[in-house]
């Protein structure tokens, strides 16, 4: 029987068949908006979990500059990080270990490619030691740096770039050309699942030092000793950095982060990001709401001689109610649906444009089965204002 | 032994308020409607026929007065159980035709069976079996905007007949179609008639209301003469 009610309501709506359909449209681009922007604001928030996760609760990390635009800082500014740095910083009480580290962006070719890779100068001396207990640049195969290789033409591959980034693979023994100067590949990193650490290329730090005509650090890293806490520690490596390098407090040109530091300062980007996000999400479902409703009610001002005679030959307010719910509940169900299947595939779209991982859980599409509840509800609302609707009144439009 | 009417409408008064002004539609109907009978309701316009006629269908109810049906007083029910018996035991007929332009004819006569919850074969066997009565059987597939006046009229009677009421109330059933075609439409009522079907038809049209076996007239929410 309920079957007679469907009937009806796709009666109506294939009546309407430009209205409906634009209709769903909106609901559509609402949907998916929704459902893809959650997501991609989702998949933002947990890789960055997951790459603080991965550097560990312990770390600390000192670049150059005021430290307000993060490890960017250090390319912007004037003030460098160097060798005294280092030492200051690896003896400061309660510093375990630590390990000064050079990025550049060179021209890598292999085979005829040329790619521009981010080259990072990996130290050869006891500093290394550090870099090797950190999971993202564990080996797959072939060997880590060695005291040997201080001013050798030798590479470590992360993974993408031995896998991926040429076309082909690039193994063990293989040579690639950094900057015109040939190196031989000694090593390939596990994947590291973090796009900084699986698109590097790793060379001796004095061997990156020469080519790159600098005595800089980029970044230094410290790991605190167990049983301390981080912050007090940074604290003093602070205080050490300000004497050797003769600043005020409050005036410094170099920054001390703690992993927790990391995560707050991104937590506080991420949530102006996801309230964007959120933002142009809940208008465009607004949008797509206020469509269904605005379709619906035109539908039943037109067609109040329609629900007049219904009412007139028995139908009883039920009745017409279930009608017009059916009818608003197939505009929502349909642009609703696709509307999921449309914003799951942007979000894939989006992790497949950039190299962060999205983490795209079918979860994340329980925005839009919010959504189909609350097209339900209008439509249970819409069909009560047509089931309320006086008879003798409708019949004498 | 005395016949029992379908419906009696006693002292039947019907109020509009549009702000502050009060519009006497009806203004104290008494009324028996008996089985069998063919009745016409004959008024100028604004005379109160609609009103009238919406009352004795159970699609309104009188501010004052009291309506029954088949002996019983109908002023309580609520508008469920109004509906329920509008679906069973009336069949309404309107100028405008208001067909459903979604369904094809047979369709629509077999719509107030399906909230009557009539199985859908029984409906459309049925549907069609009022068609042909009503001589449509050819234009069963028919939407109704692909259809003529005097067409969709008989589509409109057919489906008034659906669940066998035993009242046909028709408001102005020829008021859209040419003298010739009305006179078609006013035989099938007729007809009705004769097999046993009561009929009220609401008219200005004193010819029309000629059709009719009794005309009760109606001015100004009053009736004036039986
Ligand atoms: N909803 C309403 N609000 C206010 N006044 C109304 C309403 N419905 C009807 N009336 C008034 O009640 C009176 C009777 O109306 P009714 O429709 O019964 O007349 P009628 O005899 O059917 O006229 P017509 O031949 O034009 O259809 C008219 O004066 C009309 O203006
Ligand atoms: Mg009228």
């Amino acid at each position: 029987m309920i079957w007679d009610y469907f009937y009806l309501a796709l009666k109506g709506v294939l009546h309407r068949k430009l209205r409906s359909w634009l209709t769903i449209l909106g609901v559509l681009i609402g949907v998916a908006a929704v459902v893809s922007l959650i997501s991609v604001g989702q998949g933002m928030q947990t890789s960055i979990e997951k790459e603080v996760n991965k550097i560990g609760a312990d770390k600390i990390t000192v670049v150059a500059g005021s430290g307000k635009f993060g490890p960017i800082a250090g390319s912007i500014t004037t003030a460098k990080l160097t060798d005294k740095d280092l030492k200051v910083i690896l003896e400061t009480k309660g510093v375990e270990k630590g390990a000064g580290v050079l990025f550049r962006t060179s021209k890598i070719k292999y085979g005829k490619k040329i790619k521009h890779i981010n080259v990072m100068g990996s130290p050869t001396d006891e500093s290394r030691s550090y870099i090797e207990e950190l999971p993202f640049f564990q080996i797959e195969s072939g060997r880590q740096f060695s005291e040997k290789d201080k001013n050798s033409n030798v590479a470590i591959l992360g993974y993408k770039i031995a896998k991926e980034k040429f076309g082909k693979e690039i193994k063990v023994g293989d040579k690639i050309y950094i900057n015109d100067e040939e190196f031989k590949i000694i090593g390939v990193q596990k994947k590291a699942g973090t796009g900084t650490h699986d698109l590097v290329v790793r060379i001796p730090l004095e061997k990156a030092r020469t080519m790159f005509g600098t005595e800089e650090f980029t970044i230094i890293f410290a790991k605190v000793q167990k049983g301390l806490k981080p912050g007090d520690v940074a604290d003093k490596i602070k205080k050490r950095l300000r004497k050797l390098r003769n600043v005020e407090k409050g005036k410094e040109d170099f920054s001390v982060e703690t992993a927790e530091d990391m995560v707050k300062r991104l937590t506080i980007v991420l949530n102006v990001v996801q309230v964007v996000f959120t933002s142009i999400a809940a208008i465009s479902l607004l949008v797509g709401c206020i469509g269904i409703m605005n379709t619906m009610y035109v539908s039943i001002l037109e067609r109040k001689r329609e629900i007049g005679v219904m009412k007139a030959i028995g139908a009883k307010n039920y009745d017409v109610w279930l009608v017009f719910l059916i009818e608003s509940a197939m505009l929502g169900l349909v642009g609703g649906i696709i509307g999921i299947a449309f914003g799951f595939a942007l979000a894939k779209l989006a992790e497949f444009i950039i190299v962060v991982e999205f983490d795209v859980e079918l979860f994340r599409i329980e925005a839009g089965f919010s959504f189909i509840l609350i097209a339900l509800l209008i439509s249970a609302l819409i069909g009560g204002q047509a089931s309320k609707m006086n008879p003798v009144e409708c019949l004498r439009e | 032994m005395k016949k029992i009417p379908i419906i009696r409408l006693v002292d039947v008064w019907k109020v509009y308020k549009m702000g502050d002004v009060e519009v006497e539609a009806l203004r104290g109907i008494n009324l028996e409607i008996y089985p069998g009978e063919f009745i016409a309701i004959q008024g100028t316009s604004g005379a109160g026929k609609s009103t009238t006629m919406h009352i004795i269908g159970c699609l309104d109810v009188p501010t004052k007065g009291k309506v029954y049906l088949d002996g019983e007083d109908i002023s309580k029910l609520n508008e469920n159980e109004l509906a329920k018996i509008r679906g069973k035991k009336i069949g309404f007929v309107f100028q405008q035709f208001n067909l459903v332009p979604t369904l094809t004819a047979i369709e629509n006569v077999a719509l107030p069976m399906v909230f009557q919850k009539v199985p859908n074969d029984e409906r459309l066997e049925r549907a069609k079996i009022l068609l042909e009565k009503v001589g449509l059987s050819k234009r069963k597939k028919h939407k109704p905007s692909e259809l003529s006046g005097g067409e969709l009229q008989r589509v409109a009677i057919a489906r008034a007949l659906a669940n066998d009421p035993k009242l046909i109330l028709a408001d102005e059933p020829t008021g859209n179609l040419d003298s010739k075609t009305g006179k078609k439409i006013l035989e099938i009522f007729t007809k009705l008639n004769e097999e046993g079907k009561t009929v009220v038809i609401v008219t200005h049209d004193k010819n029309i209301a000629s059709y009719a076996k009794k005309i009760i007239h109606l001015k100004d929410g009053k009736i004036i003469r039986r």
